[in-house]
């Protein structure tokens, strides 16, 4: 029989959600049954030293430690994979990046002056990352074929589309017709459109959806009676840096 | 042959077929009015056109085309009871007759195969409907019209036939009219409006966001995906609706999209509607049922847009330099 692959589950900054999924009843069985779980540092306390072909890394790079955790897992992995919104898109730590950077260290942190903080970023800013998984808390779904995948040696297919295209297939009555900011048309979908199905808008989680038309997005919600500020509360929620990015990179800091 | 039946007397009529057949309906449930199987009459949703078609009863999102094990592979087929599609209307019926053009496969066939189609008449068309521009001919099992205190029911098949063998039969056959509409597409020969700029308008709306061909009755384009089973040994090819509107439609290996730009999508969709589907099969695909205007979240309307090409005309075309072609058909 093949070798199995060798894999490790790693987190810096984030809130331990992602790691936890993996550790569900469904996640687990494949991670240990298909390959060879060498490191996972929330449920292992051995020590493992030697190489990996996959890490999992889950989090947002928010202090300079971080930087130098994910400079050395690089190192000793041939691909990384990014788990969960924190480390895909940022997630919620940047919306940070959208106010005022000291009053909010001072105001979450009043005792921990000595942290050595940086912008909250995703991961790729630092590193290169091969895969994502993205999602707060990450699909166990795609966990799961993703772990088969790479076990058979297939190729990973990422999702395209946005989530509303999961949405209408599925039949679900669209939240825009009642009127709510949902970011199904600019988010990139994959989660077969969990929040729209069970009446919750979309928050983005899943960042934005490349080919969106975000201009089109826009008039739409104004004729709605949005405003931009309004529409933009509603994105900076999970992946604000990439939609700002993408609408042109114009400041959206809350005055 | 035409019979006839006392309005009152329909939910008998129905209960006596839930006996024998399952019963596929018009139902609201969550906001939302589509097919469904019912247990009772009382279910039925009283509406001029559900929400989502009746495509999911012969083409379900994420159903097992088949399974690979141990290099063999299985094609599954789709047996289902004898069933009723009860409440299609004249357009949602062309529809089916389209959409069997073009599907092949054992699983559509054999639901196709063991469904009866039982049509009503529209008394009241909204402003969106526009069948009659759209060359709709006669397909049903049933169609039933309402004229006072009766419905007169037309057989078109055996398979009709033998659902209303009980009722007395009409002695002067009637001619059932086409349902009145408020919109009217007026002209099926766009293919010179390919390099009109006033596309631009409807593109620069569209949010690529596939509704209009989710819920269009003869949208039959599906991806199929290979799932992966927990053994890593037997795979399932599953059937997924899928859509020209998005760019992944026509991606190829290499990641090159043959469609890359929303304009040529755009302009796809309503071509293949309206033009090239009537150029290979003889008839146009779309059928003028409203449902893509009735449900696209930025309001676009493509038949306007044709027919203000129509009434205008673009003038002399050679006066377009060649870089602003090029730009329109990007
Ligand atoms: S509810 Fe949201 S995700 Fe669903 S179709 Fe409407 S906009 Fe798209
Ligand atoms: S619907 Fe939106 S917010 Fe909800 S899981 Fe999917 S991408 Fe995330
Ligand atoms: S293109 Fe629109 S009007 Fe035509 S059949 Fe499809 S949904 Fe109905
Ligand atoms: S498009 Fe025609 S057949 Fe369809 S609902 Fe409207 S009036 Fe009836
Ligand atoms: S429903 Fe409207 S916005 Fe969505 S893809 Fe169709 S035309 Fe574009």
């Amino acid at each position: 029989m093949k070798e199995k692959l060798k894999v490790g589950v790693y987190g810096i900054t984030g809130c331990a959600g992602c790691l936890l999924t993996v550790l569900y009843e469904e996640c687990f069985k494949e991670l240990i049954e298909l390959v060879d779980l060498k490191a996972f540092p929330l449920v292992r306390s051995d020590t493992y030293k030697g190489n990996f072909d996959y890490i999992f890394i889950e989090g947002t790079v928010c202090f300079d430690e971080d930087i130098i955790v994910l400079n050395k897992l690089r190192k000793r992995t041939k691909y990384i994979v990014a788990l969960g919104a924190c480390s895909c898109t940022g997630g919620v730590p940047t919306i940070k990046n959208f106010l005022d950077q000291e009053k909010t260290l001072k105001l979450v942190y009043p005792a921990h002056n000595e942290l050595k903080e940086e912008d909250p970023t995703p991961i790729n800013k630092h590193i290169k990352v091969d895969y994502y998984l993205p999602q707060c808390p990450p699909s166990k779904k795609e966990i799961v074929s993703f772990i088969r995948c790479i076990a058979k040696g297939e190729v990973w297919k990422d999702y395209n589309d946005p989530v509303c295209v999961e949405c209408r297939s599925k039949g679900n009555p669209c939240l825009l017709d009642q009127n709510k900011i949902c970011l199904g048309p600019i988010t990139l979908g994959g989660c077969g459109a969990l929040c729209p199905s069970n009446d919750v808008i979309c928050y983005g989680c899943r960042g934005p959806f490349k080919d969106a038309n975000l201009d089109a997005y826009t008039n739409m919600l104004k004729k709605m009676g949005y405003n931009k500020k309004e529409m933009h509360d509603k994105m900076r929620t999970f992946s604000g840096l990439q939609f700002r990015d993408q609408e042109g990179g114009k400041t959206w800091l809350e005055k | 042959m035409q019979k006839i039946l006392l309005k009152e007397n329909l939910n008998e009529l129905i209960k006596t077929w839930i006996k024998k057949y399952e019963i596929i309906a018009p139902v609201k449930e969550s906001k939302i009015s589509r097919f469904k199987k019912i247990n009772s009459p009382n279910e039925i949703y009283d509406c001029l056109l559900t929400d989502i078609p009746a495509k999911t009863h012969f083409m379900p999102e994420g159903e097992t085309l088949l399974e690979h094990k141990d290099k063999k592979t299985i094609e599954i087929e789709g047996k289902i009871k004898k069933t009723i599609l009860f409440g299609l209307r004249k357009c949602d019926l062309n529809a089916i007759q389209v959409v069997d053009k073009v599907m092949f496969d054992k699983n559509y066939i054999n639901k196709r195969k063991n469904t009866t189609l039982v049509g009503f008449f529209c008394e009241n068309p909204d402003k969106y409907c526009f069948c009659n521009s759209m060359e709709l001919q006669d397909f049903y099992d049933l169609y039933f019209y309402p004229q006072g205190k009766n419905y007169i029911i037309s057989i078109g098949s055996k398979k009709g036939e033998e659902l209303v063998k009980h009722l007395p039969e009409l002695k002067k056959e009637i001619k059932i009219p086409n349902p009145k509409n408020f919109k009217k597409l007026n002209t099926l020969d766009i293919e010179k409006y390919y390099r009109d700029e006033r596309w631009k308008a409807d593109v620069r709306k569209c949010l690529s966001c596939t509704a209009c061909t989710a819920y269009c009755p003869t949208c039959n384009c599906f991806d199929i995906k290979e799932l992966i089973n927990s053994d890593i040994k037997t795979i399932q090819s599953k059937r997924f609706h899928s859509s020209c509107m998005s760019k992944n439609f026509s991606l190829v290996a290499g990641g090159k999209s043959f469609r890359d730009s929303r304009t040529s999508r755009f302009k796809h969709f309503v071509f293949h509607k309206v033009l090239y589907f009537k150029k290979q099969k003889g008839r146009p695909m779309c059928i003028g049922c409203g449902r893509c205007l009735r449900v696209c979240p930025t309001k676009i309307d493509w038949v306007n847009t044709i027919n203000k090409m129509n009434r205008k005309p673009l003038f002399n075309f050679s006066r377009f330099s060649f870089k602003k072609l090029k730009e329109t058909n990007k």
